[in-house]
């Protein structure tokens, strides 16, 4: 276990050493992404103040040591410090996530699981043909679809943001259900991808379950079919905490659209807007966190495959 | 002057009928009732400010909140007059005196006016406020600007003294236009270097018509209507700034009724709000104009002159090569009017007084073949000395017009044998080659303030923004004399001057003013929009209360 955390801080400083690099090398600095009509004059002074005229070394090393305190900086581009933009951003981006994780693998894997056990009949045919069509489409233009649908033609949800703009004039229970509305796109639009991904995952396993000696042995004891498909179901489920841990990265990547189109403030938010003025300690912090992230659902996988199945444990 | 003699008898009718209390004055103007206080504005705005602190509150986003939040000493009239003190209102100060040698000005504080914390405004608050904007520390863009004023001193607690180094005609614009006035009992204490780090840039106390409610990071910012304001509270209880950074997604939000203002509506867009039964567009002139501005110096050798543009008929041919008129067309339909010069229509005193160079396809043709430009290996581009007549044509990809206009200008320049390649960059790639002067041609652009001082820094021969280094002594000594010249009838006759001679040296193809609407919902009565700023008159706007939605209810009361 110490080995695979003392792995992950490996990971982490070498993904945050590569985004500083990047940002290094990609044309302009905080001082140019301040705007075309801001004079040398300016510009130079807020390259000094930053210290962004020091060598790139310098930087790189006044940056590490902070971090290394556990000091993410300052950010430039939105004068607040970057922990702050954390604290505010990283429980937004956990709920869209968690939430989505949720709602993707229970109906990912109840549908899967049906699939699996229901093979080459005709509705399992059109179910699999129904989740590669969404599996297809790209988050931002499905996110866009449920946005001009049910925000501007029904006008059923709300078209952005984590709560109303209002939102603290309403009543204890038109809150909740103000934050309910307003998480239900942004969910949608995360989770549909996701859904077809783990249903396709999950529909394989149990396909390969329902072949197994063990089922054999089950039907000819005489167990019911509902009975049989229950231990299937055990054995398929191996996969799909396999690639719950993998999906990890590619659910961050998908939050960073949907929170972009949402205006969702999470850390997709936050890392977008740190890009487009420059501000290398919010990108570096938001690729730390991101990059965390990403090791800590390896690891949970990790855990969760070893507690599910003991052959694992043992290996 | 006119403006205000032809709105005369419609103001007096609107007296009258806030007198007899019968509504009458109809179309836009306001009837007592409308001017009842209450309402809730949403705004929807594509960036989130990064500072409330007003010295470096620096895009529209920002100052637009800043300027609710805080006054000047005295604000610009509706014309944007910037010559002596004619047109200003008070604001802050409610009076001012002119030394005899017109080398001080003393203002005389409002006595009633405080801050938001209930602190009395004094005259060590401007001094203060001075001393902040001019700190190397604090690094304020407005900076530059106040470069002719000496000092300022406190002569009592009501009255602060500003000196100036030389009598300039816009030396009273200077002083008052740059600085929003800052509370020195909340700052004094903090050291000039920390002061954006402040609780005080996120959380401001000013004097403005509204206060600061509550910034949700990411979300929202709200200020209400400050109650006790000794020049009244503003009509409206609540402005909401509402942060989406999706320019589709806000326009969504608009359409769907969750916001009422939206000051980045896309062309594209225009057509649905006209079919809108709740929303209208509003005219809103911008002190912006944009231009391809040519290199006139050689790339990665500034001592040599540009092999195509050092040559004032190469660039005057180009010139006479584009159609404009058609190009604003095509780009904008109705939305945009052909720039005239380097400075929008809205500030030339007088735009009738300088010739334009005409489109003239033949005479471009023929003014190329006089300099010995020719298509002498007829691959369709003309060459000299074994040089095509070839250049890249530098845009930032973020803006569509900009684009737009990259890839038409490309076409007309074909017609007459000139291979223009347009570049389009990421803007801050964008930014460090031109500000580098790493570029043959650039789409360009800028947002002045009122007044026309700003054209010293960009188009002047010492000007640190003349990316194309253009150099013309004669444009440089009539802009002085310009911008020095007491005598406003010699001032126009100098400025017409330096445009023609600007206009005739085309260091840049003036290419468009950008028309910019903006979407309110109908139920919003808005006051005259600023060309400088469309929020400087939000604390009059208002919502009549027969037109009121459920947010318009709310009225100040706190959070559940």
């Amino acid at each position: 276990m110490l080995s695979r955390l003392a792995e992950s801080v490996v990971v982490v400083f070498f993904a945050a050493t590569i985004a500083f690099i990047l940002l290094q090398l990609a044309p302009g600095d905080q001082a140019t992404a301040l705007g075309e009509t801001v004079s040398p004059e300016v510009r130079a002074a807020y390259r000094e103040r930053l210290g962004l005229d020091q060598p790139v070394p310098t930087q790189y090393l006044r940056w590490m040591s902070a971090i290394a305190q556990g000091d993410f900086g300052w950010s430039s581009g939105q004068q607040r410090p970057v922990a702050a933009l954390l604290r505010d951003a990283i429980p937004n981006t956990l709920l869209l996530m968690g939430s989505a994780l949720v709602l993707s693998l229970s109906c990912g894997v109840v549908l899967g699981a049906w699939q699996g056990a229901h093979a080459n009949t005709r509705r399992d045919t059109a179910i699999s043909s129904a989740l590669l069509l969404l599996y297809s489409i790209p988050e931002f233009l499905l996110a866009l679809l449920l946005l001009l649908l049910f925000a501007f033609t029904l006008r059923w949800f709300p078209s952005g943001g984590i709560t109303d703009d209002l939102h603290r004039f309403l009543s204890p229970p038109q809150q909740w259900l103000d934050r309910v509305k307003h998480l239900a796109l942004p969910l949608l639009s995360l989770s549909v991808v996701t859904i077809a991904i783990f249903a396709r995952y999950q529909r394989a396993a149990m396909r390969d379950a329902m072949t197994q000696p063990f089922i054999q042995t089950a039907r000819a004891k005489g167990l019911s079919e509902a009975q049989v498909r229950r231990h299937a179901r055990r054995a398929a489920v191996l996969p799909v905490i396999t690639v719950t841990g993998l999906l990890f990265p590619s659910l961050l990547g998908g939050a960073v659209v949907v929170e972009q189109i949402f205006a969702w403030p999470g850390m997709g938010w936050v890392l977008m807007r740190g890009i487009g003025s420059r501000d290398t300690a919010v990108v570096a912090a938001a690729v730390i966190v991101g990059s965390a992230m990403t090791a800590l659902g390896a690891l949970l996988a990790e855990i969760a495959r070893e507690v599910v199945d003991p052959r694992v444990r043992h290996t | 002057m006119r403006a205000l003699l032809s709105a005369l008898p419609c103001l007096l009718l609107t007296a009258l009928t806030a007198l007899t209390a019968l509504s009458a004055c109809g179309g836009a103007d306001h009837t007592a009732s409308d001017r009842e206080t209450g309402g809730t504005l949403i705004v929807v705005v594509p960036a989130e400010p990064s500072t409330l602190f007003p010295p470096l509150a620096s895009n529209t986003h920002e100052l637009a909140v800043v300027s609710v939040l805080f006054d000047r000493l005295a604000e610009i009239g509706d014309d944007l007059e910037t010559y002596g003190d004619r047109g200003f209102r008070p604001r802050l100060a409610a009076s001012w005196t002119w030394a005899t040698d017109s080398l001080s000005v003393a203002f005389r504080l409002d006595s009633a006016a405080q801050w938001h914390d209930g602190a009395p405004v004094r005259a060590e608050d401007v001094r203060y406020t001075f001393a902040v904007y001019t700190a190397d520390s604090v690094g304020a863009e407005a900076r530059s600007n106040l470069g002719n004023i000496d000092s300022v001193t406190v002569r009592d607690s009501l009255t602060a003294v500003y000196w100036f180094k030389r009598r300039m005609p816009q030396q009273f614009f200077d002083a008052v236009y740059h600085t929003y006035i800052l509370p020195s009992h909340l700052l004094d204490t903090i050291p000039m270097e920390r002061l954006a780090r402040a609780d005080v840039a996120r959380q401001p106390v000013g004097t403005g018509r509204f206060r600061f409610a509550r910034w949700d990071p990411g979300a929202r910012i709200e200020v209400i209507a400050d109650t006790a304001n000794s020049r009244g509270r503003a009509i409206l209880d609540r402005v909401v700034w509402s942060f989406v950074s999706d320019l589709g997604a806000a326009t969504i939000k608009l359409f769907a009724g969750d916001a009422d203002f939206f000051e980045m509506i896309r062309s594209q867009d225009l057509p649905q709000v006209t079919q809108s039964p709740t929303l209208r567009s509003v005219d809103n002139r911008s002190l912006q104009y944009n231009f391809l501005g040519f290199n006139l110096r050689a790339r990665g050798d500034a001592s040599r002159p540009h092999p195509i543009f050092g040559e004032t008929a190469v660039r005057r041919a180009l010139h006479m090569a584009v159609d404009r008129e058609t190009l604003v067309r095509n780009v904008f339909d109705s939305l945009g009017l052909v720039a005239l010069g380097p400075a929008p229509r809205a500030l030339i005193p007088d735009t009738s007084a300088f010739n334009q160079i005409p489109y003239d396809l033949a005479g471009a043709r023929a003014l190329l073949d006089s300099i010995g430009w020719m298509d002498r290996n007829a691959d369709g581009i003309r060459d000299r000395d074994g040089m095509p007549l070839a250049f890249d044509l530098l845009a930032p990809g973020s803006s569509e017009a900009r684009k737009s206009y990259a890839i038409n200008l490309q076409e007309q320049l074909r017609a007459i044998g000139v291979r223009a390649t347009p570049l389009l960059l990421d803007i801050n790639a964008y930014v460090t080659r031109v500000e580098a002067h790493d570029f043959d041609a650039y789409s360009g652009g800028w947002q002045t303030d009122p007044g026309l001082q700003g054209l010293r820094q960009t188009w002047r021969s010492t000007g640190s923004s003349n990316y194309g280094s253009y150099a013309s002594p004669v444009f440089d000594a009539l802009l002085d004399s310009a911008t020095s010249t007491f005598d406003r009838e010699a001032s126009r006759g100098y400025w017409s001057r330096a445009f023609q001679q600007i206009v005739s040296d085309a260091p840049a193809i003036w290419l468009y003013e950008q028309r910019t609407p903006v979407v309110v919902h109908r139920r919003v009565n808005t006051a005259p929009l600023r060309a400088d700023g469309w929020y400087h008159g939000l604390a009059d706007w208002s919502i009549a209360p027969t037109a009121r939605i459920d947010r318009d209810r709310i009225g100040l009361g706190s959070a559940r």
